[in-house]
């Protein structure tokens, strides 16, 4: 599946999580176990750099490629 | 929230569509079943032949209208690449693809820059082409407990020293011998667990829980009490097993493996080289003597909350033994998952 990301150095203040501010409804977190957060993100880089120069960046996206299990599809 | 460095142990499938040797000709093809599309992408790098730069390769539809292939013409016709197509594409394509070629060798490739020229060419899916529709859910887990057998063995992914092992006198892999030898152990026992929140979800599903706490009756007269009555005395066992609510837990015994969405639940007993650290937050560590003293790493729980005293909660991040699916696919799962009931306890569901 195709996966848009971004780097984000202040999350907390993307997060609205600072005082006073909204939440943005559409914005949801998700805490990562170390060793699955890295290897998404390379994952996700080495794709990156496999996709067709054009496609590699879709406005302030980075595109990367995730192979994800489908019953039926990915069994033997 | 800095960027850590990628892991060299990690992983990659490469896939099909895309090529990664040092060629000419790299395809890459998307798949858009929303507006029945599929756009194939066309990268020619710079070659350091001058007279295959100044070429235009030959776009050639298979007649089954289900892969494509790319080749320079002669004396370079050794150049060529195919691609097969994610699903069948209509027979108006293969004029389109000829057309499009066509002013595209007008152009001199669309997005020429220092790494060479690229072209992309949209073509329609095939009308017969029945797409994938509504899918299964959950049919991104990729181990449930039918995927396993008795004589499965769990392993750790870095130093794949045996966690769970075929229970003793079975062959000791799974070669063949599938009537093995398990002098009077009938092997693991595996169950599903169901998704990790079904404990809360319980208080929306139902007006009253079958066995509800002590004091939680509050001279409610249901048909029911009865029964939760009865499976309250002391003397009944699986009065706390059974019990919804998130203050009870899963049990695991041993001989029995319960496969949740992304981990598996285990007796204690049943494991080998495991080390359990008290008062982490990554409290379980694979200490595989056997494979390499110094393995140490770590099995990261971030799911501790469920556990009783005496089961351990393996994550993914143990490793199936002979294991067809590669460990891409459990990250993926469990950041599936983790949307999945993330958006559960929000009230909404994601298209996943």
């Amino acid at each position: 599946m195709k996966v848009f990301f971004q780097y984000i150095n202040d999350t907390a203040n993307l997060l609205g999580s600072g005082s006073g501010t909204a939440t943005p409804l559409s914005l949801e977190e998700l805490e990562f176990p170390e060793k699955i957060f890295n290897a998404v993100v390379s994952t996700l880089e080495e794709r990156n750099g496999m996709l067709p120069i054009r496609t590699r960046i879709f406005r302030e996206w980075k595109v990367g490629i995730l192979n994800r299990f489908e019953r039926g599809r990915n069994e033997k | 929230m800095t960027v850590p460095q990628p892991l060299s142990t990690t992983q990659v499938d490469v896939q099909d569509s895309v090529q990664t040797a040092p060629q000419q000709i790299n395809l890459h093809a998307e798949y858009l079943p929303n507006i029945r599309q599929v756009t194939l992408y066309i990268s020619l790098s710079e070659s350091s032949d001058s007279r295959l730069s100044e070429l235009q390769p030959e776009i050639h539809l298979s007649e089954s209208r289900r892969a494509i292939t790319v080749a320079y013409p002669a004396p370079f016709e050794d150049v060529s690449e195919t691609i097969k197509l994610p699903s069948r594409v209509s027979e108006a394509a293969r004029a389109a693809l000829e057309k499009q070629m066509r002013v595209k060798r007008g152009d001199e490739g669309t997005g020429l820059d220092e790494h060479g020229r690229e072209f992309s060419f949209r073509m329609q899916i095939d009308a017969s082409e029945v797409l994938a529709g509504e899918e299964v859910v959950d049919a991104f887990v990729p181990w449930t407990a039918g995927d396993m057998s008795h004589t499965t063995k769990v392993r750790c992914r870095e130093c794949e020293g045996v966690i769970l092992n075929s229970p003793a006198g079975s062959p000791s892999d799974g070669n063949g011998g599938d009537d093995g030898t398990g002098a009077g152990t009938p092997g693991w026992i595996w169950k599903d667990l169901p998704s990790e929140n079904w404990a809360e979800m319980m208080d929306f599903w139902h007006c009253h829980k079958p066995d509800p706490h002590e004091g939680d009756l509050d001279g409610r007269d249901h048909a029911h009490s009865q029964d939760a009555n009865r499976a309250k005395t002391p003397e009944d066992p699986n009065a706390q097993v059974k019990g919804y609510g998130a203050a009870n837990r899963v049990v695991a015994t041993s001989g029995t493996v319960l496969v949740d969405v992304s981990s598996f639940l285990v007796s204690e007993v049943d494991c080998l080289g495991l080390k359990k650290v008290r008062f982490s937050r990554l409290p379980l560590l694979c200490s595989a003597w056997s494979f390499n003293p110094f393995c140490h790493s770590s099995l990261e729980s971030l799911i501790s909350d469920g556990q009783q005293e005496g089961d351990l909660a393996i994550p993914w991040l143990g490793h199936r033994y002979n294991c067809p699916r590669p460990t891409s696919f459990m990250n993926v799962s469990w950041i599936m998952n983790a949307i999945a009931d993330e958006a559960e306890q929000h009230g909404c569901s994601y298209p996943l």
